[in-house]
């Protein structure tokens, strides 16, 4: 097993057609990825570059004692587009979203309030303000769930909700 | 400039401990919030109910106000 995937062959059929997700695109793109650290691409090509960033680039060649800490850092943006700070910071999405969410619950509720006033038939006999008193009233005769419920709530001897 | 070296190796370990931590004391407080608050409460609200309990008082108290088909309330003539 060892030997065959030694083979060289086998070994340019894998890197062609096994490629994660991003592998493919990332050979011709540059893209900020958190989960990428290190895209194939640069972000800047060597021949679009001023002369000063040419005159750097072949500087970052040598010895890298000898480049200043914002020739580092130019370097770097050249390499780079976003650092990891930039790629993590908060970019207030979430007001966009909240925002667009809120719109929707009052289209919503608009909707609602129309379909209340104006489509819906007619409630029930049994949701009447009288009937409903009623029913409470004959729930409380019958001692209706009188550990946690509605009879529960009764005082009997004072004959009113108990305070 | 030099920050603290980060933690190289053992990344999921460490997360695997750190949530299995956290998991365990949540579910316990969870099962004891459940147990004491709810549980125990509503055996405590029976057992009050239940112990001057008087079923006959009861009944009679609900026939005098006329809810039962069976029997009716007593008329005092």
């Amino acid at each position: 097993m060892a030997l065959i995937l030694r083979s060289s062959v086998l070994r340019r059929f894998l890197s062609t057609t096994c490629r994660s997700s991003t592998g493919a695109r990332m050979d011709l793109v540059y893209e900020d990825r958190t989960d990428y650290p290190a895209p194939h691409v640069r972000f800047t090509k060597d021949a679009e570059l001023a002369e000063d960033l040419k005159a750097l680039r072949k500087k970052e060649a040598g010895d890298w004692k000898n480049l200043t800490a914002d020739e580092k850092r130019a370097l770097y943006r050249l390499a780079f587009h976003k650092s990891y700070a930039d790629m993590k910071a908060p970019t207030g999405e979430w007001k966009v979203i909240l925002g667009g969410v809120c719109f929707a619950l009052a289209v919503s509720a608009g909707i609602y309030m129309f379909q209340k006033d104006y489509i819906l038939p007619e409630p029930p006999h049994t949701l009447n303000e009288d009937w409903q008193a009623q029913l409470r009233d004959y729930m409380i005769r019958m001692h209706n769930n009188p550990i946690e419920g509605i009879a529960s709530k009764w005082d009997y001897e004072k004959n009113d909700w108990k305070k | 400039m030099s920050i603290a070296r980060p933690q190289m190796r053992g990344l999921l370990k460490s997360k695997i401990k750190r949530d299995l931590t956290i998991a365990l004391i949540a579910g316990l407080a969870a099962a004891a919030c459940v147990k004491f608050g709810y549980a125990e409460r509503k055996k405590q609200t029976y057992a009050n109910f239940y112990r001057d309990y008087d079923d006959r008082k009861a009944f009679e108290h609900m026939n005098s106000m006329g809810v039962f088909h069976a029997t009716r309330p007593k008329k005092d003539d």
